[in-house]
């Protein structure tokens, strides 16, 4: 209840110390000469910030449109809402309702526009028990008797109304808006529009809005298993007709679970290219709930699910792929792609992309099979600079009749091991990896493979690498870097192994 | 049906209400029957069989087939094999392969330009890189029923419990389903009975020296151990020619035990019963240039010391 400042001050009081007479901002040595029994904890700000969050996510169920309006409010936009539950009045209650099972004690109000709301939710009168609804153009008179503290203006803003006689919005709203921003600042004149309607204001959901979504309310919280699968295919399947409706198709989708107890649980999953298939939009839905395993935990079950198409892509109908035997393959081999995908995760199924580099531990790299559709991911290992899907080829065509020059098996980092040699410049005559030696019974070599001066950090030094058979028939590549001079012997690594 | 029963089966027929019992009976032979010529190979897929020329011993199309390294320096040889053997069968389609990361970690990473150098187009093929074999089990289950899929890669390593005579029987059903061909590459693991088609261990041979003692072509020697279609345990030393896409014999044998002699003739198209399979093949099959030149005019120089 209490809060460390230059002196300690009041942050917050409970209904208990309210009741007492103790204000929020009164000093702690006051606050304890009054009653002396009082018990003072330190503020938290972030796990008020925490559970302002958890709460702003939880009533993700009632609108996709939430906002925070820190530090102790969250904001609705239910414009096209409220019908789902049955009116504006229903819906109020029920959010209020909703409020009550979490063990929040909140105040509502609902109005036009997000300032008036907000405004009157902080000013609720005692017989409006802790909910107000403000009928279409009804705003200016609720708001007419709160005071100019409502507007949430500065010190000296307020301490300069004051002065001047202004008590209420009321005062403010009959006189011209000149006179204030001219005295006070053009806050208060811009505040007092938006909270009236003069100015047209929208608040900025955290997330935002997705171009197509389908959603299901329960009268019950829902529990089983099979009921989610259930919801989920019909969801899938509203959202694949809206889909083709739009003749597009979606790359990234997402189901939002509500639990009963507030809190939501989210399967997201991708794919690589436009779908609007329900049936398969299922198959991956489950292959990811069945990798999230544990975390589809229903606690007291589900009241409400929502699925959202994140990314959408137009949806190419292709007749060919119904004659061509390629194209179906490929598109089989596209949705096994998007399964596996969904299970394992989009860093862990990749492709293969070359840059122009002759370093070979750069010359090649994996990227995810699924490129970068999705902007809010953020999880794609090197996915930023390959985001087309067609990638330029850069790869190094070998020469007819030569044996392999570059082994199958990388090591990255390379692997030390230690070399003897018959002279300087010679390749290797034994060497010893993994505590083994190893006779050398061909080899071929050196090919010099310098570093790229070019670079601002060039990667490594000058490489010396030799082609090297074993007397067994394993074959090693092998380097050593840097030069024979006199200070340092240079070391030898093994970077890779051939076929 | 029941007429063409065999007489022992109508021998100990039960004595009363034989006429009902044998109809069942006979109903359910022609279910099992069906049933079987269903899981056979996919009608449309994959008609040629997945052959090494210079090999009698084949690696049949939409089946399991398992390879070991024959010791951990042997594991690249392995995998070179496995992926080979993947472009054969996957004749130009995609190839997915599944790997553990532990294998990454003992035996390097997969690095494209190697497949590039041995004739495997890397954009063709798609790694999945999983945490353990039980995974690797359930990624490989889900692509072994991908019928567009060309080939399937499995690297597993150790003797992983979950690879038991179920996991590998789902696998070799749904390779004969679909018609994918499937390879399970095992490093560091010891043979043990499961439902593979084949197993072979993978070494690493020596090389034919080009000039300068330079390491020629990759070479392997594979021994045979386990052909559900019957024969004993075998021996052979390939050489794979990257230019003509095909292993060609440097050495084999009919037994294990008197490996290294060389075979004078490769015994490829001599075998007349598979002339048929043979000629539906678009790729060279018998002209084998045992003794080809080693470089072409003008080629790299080879350089050493």
């Amino acid at each position: 209840m209490a809060k460390a400042g230059g002196a300690l001050k009041l942050a917050a009081a409970d209904g208990r110390a309210l009741k007492l007479g103790l204000q929020p901002g009164m000093s702690l040595a006051d606050a304890r000469a009054r009653v002396p029994g009082l018990i003072a904890l330190p503020a938290a700000p972030e796990a008020d910030a925490a559970l302002l969050a958890r709460i702003a996510e939880a009533c993700e169920r009632f609108t996709p449109l939430v906002a925070l309006d820190a530090p102790d409010g969250v904001t609705l936009d239910i414009t096209g809402c409220a019908h789902l539950f049955g009116g504006e009045a229903a819906m109020l209650a029920a959010v209020s309702a909703f409020m009550r099972r979490l063990r929040v004690n909140a105040r509502a109000a609902l109005c036009s526009t997000p300032d008036a709301a907000r405004a009157l939710a902080r000013h609720l009168t005692r017989q409006d028990k802790r909910m107000r609804l403000v009928a279409p153009g009804g705003d200016e008179a609720a708001l007419r008797p709160l005071p100019v503290t409502a507007l949430g203006l500065d010190r000296d803003a307020l301490h300069g109304l004051s002065r001047a006689g202004l008590v209420t919005l009321g005062d403010l709203a009959d006189r011209p808006s000149l006179i204030f921003s001219s005295r006070f600042g053009a806050d208060v004149a811009r505040k007092l529009d938006r909270a009236l309607g003069r100015e047209d204001m929208r608040i900025t959901p955290l997330r935002p809005p997705a171009p197509c979504m389908a959603e299901r309310h329960f009268a019950e919280p829902m529990l089983q298993q099979e009921a989610v699968s259930a919801t989920l295919l019909s969801l899938a399947r509203d959202v694949c007709s809206l889909l083709e409706r739009q003749s597009a198709g979606g790359r990234a989708f997402e189901a939002a679970l509500f639990l009963a107890e507030g809190g939501v649980r989210r399967i997201r999953v991708e794919t690589g290219r436009p779908l609007r298939d329900a049936a398969a939009l299922m198959r991956l839905f489950e292959r990811r709930i069945e990798q999230m395993g544990e975390v589809l935990d229903p606690g007291f079950g589900f009241d409400a699910a929502r699925m959202s198409v994140l990314v959408l892509e137009p949806f190419e109908t292709r007749q060919d792929a119904l004659f061509s035997v390629q194209a179906a393959e490929e598109a089989d081999v596209a949705a096994l792609i998007d399964r596996l995908t969904a299970r394992f995760g989009r860093e862990r199924v990749l492709r293969f992309a070359a840059r122009d580099t002759h370093d070979p531990d750069r010359e090649a790299f994996a990227r995810p099979a699924i490129s970068g559709a999705c902007s809010g991911a953020g999880s794609g290992s090197g996915s930023g600079s390959s985001a087309s899907s067609a990638p330029p080829s850069f790869w190094r065509m070998p020469c007819p009749h030569e044996p392999p020059v570059r082994p199958v098996h990388l090591f990255n980092p390379p692997q030390r091991v230690e070399v003897i040699a018959e002279l300087p410049d010679a390749p290797p005559a034994r060497f010893r990896w993994r505590r083994v030696w190893r006779a050398v019974a061909l080899a071929e070599g050196p090919e010099r493979i310098a570093p790229e001066w070019w670079l601002e950090e060039p990667a490594t030094e000058t490489r010396d690498y030799y082609r090297v058979e074993d007397m067994q028939g394993c074959r090693y590549w092998i380097f050593r870097r840097g030069f024979y001079n006199a200070d340092a012997m240079p070391g030898w690594f093994l970077h890779g192994l051939f076929a | 049906m029941s007429g063409s029963m065999p007489a022992s089966q109508q021998f100990f027929a039960p004595a009363g209400g034989t006429a009902a019992a044998q109809a069942a009976l006979a109903r359910l032979r022609e279910q099992v029957a069906r049933a079987g010529a269903a899981s056979g190979r996919h009608p449309a897929a994959h008609a040629a069989e997945v052959h090494h020329p210079a090999l009698p011993g084949r690696l049949a199309a939409g089946a399991l087939h398992e390879m070991f390294a024959a010791s951990g320096a042997d594991a690249a040889a392995a995998c070179g094999f496995a992926a080979l053997s993947a472009m054969i069968a996957a004749q130009g389609r995609a190839i997915l392969w599944v790997r553990q990361t532990m294998i990454e970690a003992e035996f390097g990473l997969i690095h494209p330009p190697g497949l590039i150098e041995l004739g495997l187009d890397p954009a063709r093929v798609a790694l999945v890189r999983v945490r353990d074999a039980g995974e690797a089990l359930k990624a490989a289950d889900e692509a072994v029923r991908c019928g567009g899929l060309g080939a399937l890669i499995v690297d597993l390593h150790g003797n992983p419990a979950k690879l038991d005579l179920t996991a590998t029987r789902r696998l070799s059903l749904g390779a004969a389903q679909s018609g994918v061909t499937a390879f399970l590459t095992r490093s560091a693991g010891e043979p043990a009975p499961n439902a593979a088609a084949t197993r072979w261990r993978v070494q690493a041979a020596p090389s034919r020296a080009l000039e300068a003692r330079a390491p020629g072509p990759p070479a392997f020697g594979l021994t045979l151990l386990r052909d559900r279609t019957g024969g004993m345990q075998r021996h052979w030393q390939v050489e794979w020619n990257r230019d003509e896409t095909r292993f060609e014999l440097l050495a084999g044998c009919a037994e294990a035990g008197t490996a290294g002699k060389p075979a004078p003739h490769p015994p490829a198209a001599a075998n007349g019963t598979r002339a048929g399979a043979f000629a539906a093949l678009s790729e060279p099959v018998a002209a084998l240039s045992f003794d080809r030149p080693d470089q072409a005019a003008g080629g790299i120089r080879r350089r050493t010391g």
